[in-house]
């Protein structure tokens, strides 16, 4: 299958004022293919959610990619690959959200306050396709229905702060899906969700998969990261320290001194 | 997949039948108590709640269609003389009285209303106009083209404006217009200001960020998101800067470089009303309360809704 995202010796690091520079991320290589689910795992604080940052070009400015390449279908799009700033940030602001999407592990801070939540769905919709108000606006109550959200329409009309934690989760995951990208990235899209709709939210990505875009999930739960993904990357200061299909990587019963399996 | 194991035990304390998915009617979904209100609809309830400020509201409202409607359909008009009754009191026929030269006042005052009120809202739009673009991109951008632009302002900022206005009158003569030019070129840097601290610190929020990850444009994310969420403030600072305008004319005109005589506003007719002092009191009352009165009005608007879109200052 053919690599969706090529991750070469990245290097990330953070350049703070209390602790110097930190390494966020150490020579990570990562492959994300096609019609394939990939976990990443491992404690906070070990580099996960800076690496896909780096990937979708939204790192904070205080961060900087030192060295490596990111490919996204065989283009190079880290910065250091565009003539300027700003290039790289128009042709960054092409394909996000249309080829490649992230859906951040806060739903409750992802939103826009003033914007109605159906508008921020259909904005995804609008940035790269011509469609029309009202359209959009349907497409949008319908890909939250889809996730299983009652009365989806009134949901539409609410702000974000009107409705639980869960639901805002969920109208997040329906902006990642929106454009069907051929690169999804899911930082812990599970967070606020019970049992019953993290299966149903699975199920949407196996969906995606089987359209042949390439989906990273970051998790915590490694239940559900045994069910969920092909392929698991277990990450440990920035490293990644394992790297093989779910069941190699579960069944390995040390996990390089980071998850032993208790049974 | 799919088919999710619910009844995985997850220690020994919970046999693994112990929960099960309720079925389908019996499910009890979220249910939403509070009614849905927008952020303007939410302001407005706060709003009413200020009476002080509702009334004020009101008496713009009637003072604004008066502005509009007394000049027209009176039959006196601003600048039509009548020397056989000038200086005259307060009657029937000329509510507030006649001027030196049998001018009817209540009608002078009215036009006045139109020429301080046009003023006070057109300096106020075009102030808020430039201030979102100038202090927006500042913000938004930041680096070298927010430190050269910030220090246009600062430049602007520390010549006194009285001194702008005053040039600016000498050149372009005095009339609605230059009044208009002189209040506006150094009242934005303000707005200019405010709109670039809360920029800075609204394209810090994550939903900033989850903007450009679905692709959204710069031009969008700043107008469309982060000038949206420092509105309130906005609006504020720009309510405020009303008053200010219709004061600055005021002073203008009676010191006599702002609006032209025959042309009326409050600073003209006090400054008419100077010379008949003191036989007659009232003809400088008129235009000094409805100054009064119109300024007092402004604050409290303005104040009100600082209450009302600013959540933390909810009493």
């Amino acid at each position: 299958m053919a690599s969706v995202l090529e991750i070469k010796d990245l290097t990330v690091k953070y350049h703070t004022e209390e602790n110097g520079t930190v390494t966020a991320d150490r020579a990570v290589c990562l492959n994300a293919e096609a019609g394939r689910i990939t976990g990443i795992i491992g404690f906070s604080g070990s580099g996960k959610t800076s690496l896909m940052l780096a990937v979708m070009g939204l790192l904070p400015k205080e961060a900087e990619i030192e060295s490596g390449t990111v490919k996204f279908q065989g283009t190079d799009i880290t910065v250091s690959a565009f003539p300027d700033l700003l290039a790289h940030d128009t042709f960054m602001s092409g394909i996000r959200g249309k080829d490649m999407c992230m859906i951040f592990q806060n739903p409750m801070s992802y939103f826009d306050p003033t914007v109605k939540i159906g508008a921020q769905i259909a904005e995804v919709l609008r940035n790269h396709r011509k469609c029309g108000w009202f359209e959009s606006r349907r497409m949008a109550a319908e890909m939250l229905a889809a996730l299983n959200v009652p009365d989806a329409k009134k949901v539409c009309r609410r702000y974000p702060i009107e409705v639980n934690g869960g639901l805002l989760q969920k109208a997040a995951i329906a902006i990642g899906l929106a454009n069907k990208p051929k690169l999804l990235i899911a930082d812990e899209p599970f967070s606020a969700l019970d049992a019953e709709n993290t299966a149903l939210v699975c199920e949407r990505f196996e969906e995606l998969k089987d359209q042949g875009s390439a989906v990273i999930v970051i998790l915590h739960d490694l239940c559900t990261a045994e069910r969920l993904c092909d392929d698991i990357a277990v990450m440990n200061n920035g490293e990644i320290v394992e790297l093989g299909t779910a069941a190699e990587v579960m069944n390995n019963p040390i996990s390089v001194g980071i998850y032993k399996r208790t049974d | 997949m799919s088919e999710m194991n619910l009844n995985t035990p997850v220690n020994e304390e919970f046999p693994a039948d112990a929960f099960d998915i309720l079925p389908e009617d019996e499910k009890n979904n979220e249910f939403i108590a509070m009614k849905s209100r927008s952020f303007f609809q939410d302001a407005w309830f706060q709003f009413k709640k200020n009476k002080l400020a509702l009334v004020s509201l009101i008496f713009i409202i009637i003072v604004v269609l008066m502005a509009i409607f007394v000049p027209i359909f009176s039959k006196y008009s601003y600048d039509a003389q009548d020397l056989a009754n000038t200086n005259s009191g307060p009657s029937l026929a000329h509510f507030f009285g006649t001027d030196k030269f049998g001018r009817d006042i209540f009608v002078r005052v009215m036009y006045g209303a139109r020429i301080s009120l046009s003023v006070g809202f057109a300096a106020a739009a075009i102030n808020l106009f430039i201030g979102i673009i100038w202090g927006g991109m500042c913000g938004y951008i930041g680096g070298r083209f927010d430190l050269i632009l910030m220090r246009i302002v600062d430049i602007i900022y520390s010549v006194p404006t009285l001194l702008y206005v005053i040039l600016i009158m000498l050149i372009f003569g005095s009339n609605i217009g230059s009044v208009l030019l002189a209040i506006c070129i150094s009242s934005w840097v303000g707005l200019a200001r405010q709109v670039r601290a809360q920029v800075m610190s609204q394209k810090e929020q994550e939903y900033a960020l989850a903007a450009r990850v679905i692709g959204a444009s710069n031009f969008r994310i700043l107008f469309k998101h982060l000038v949206k969420n420092c509105i309130g403030p906005i609006i504020v600072n720009t309510t405020l800067m009303v008053p200010s305008a219709i004061f600055t004319e005021a002073f203008l005109s009676f010191v006599g470089i702002g609006i032209s005589i025959p042309q009326s506003s409050w600073g003209t007719m006090a400054n008419d009303a100077r010379s008949v002092m003191n036989s007659q009191p009232l003809q400088m009352l008129w235009p000094v309360l409805s100054i009064c009165l119109t300024m007092l009005a402004l604050n409290f608007i303005g104040d009100g809704l600082n209450q009302a879109l600013d959540p933390k200052k909810r009493g």
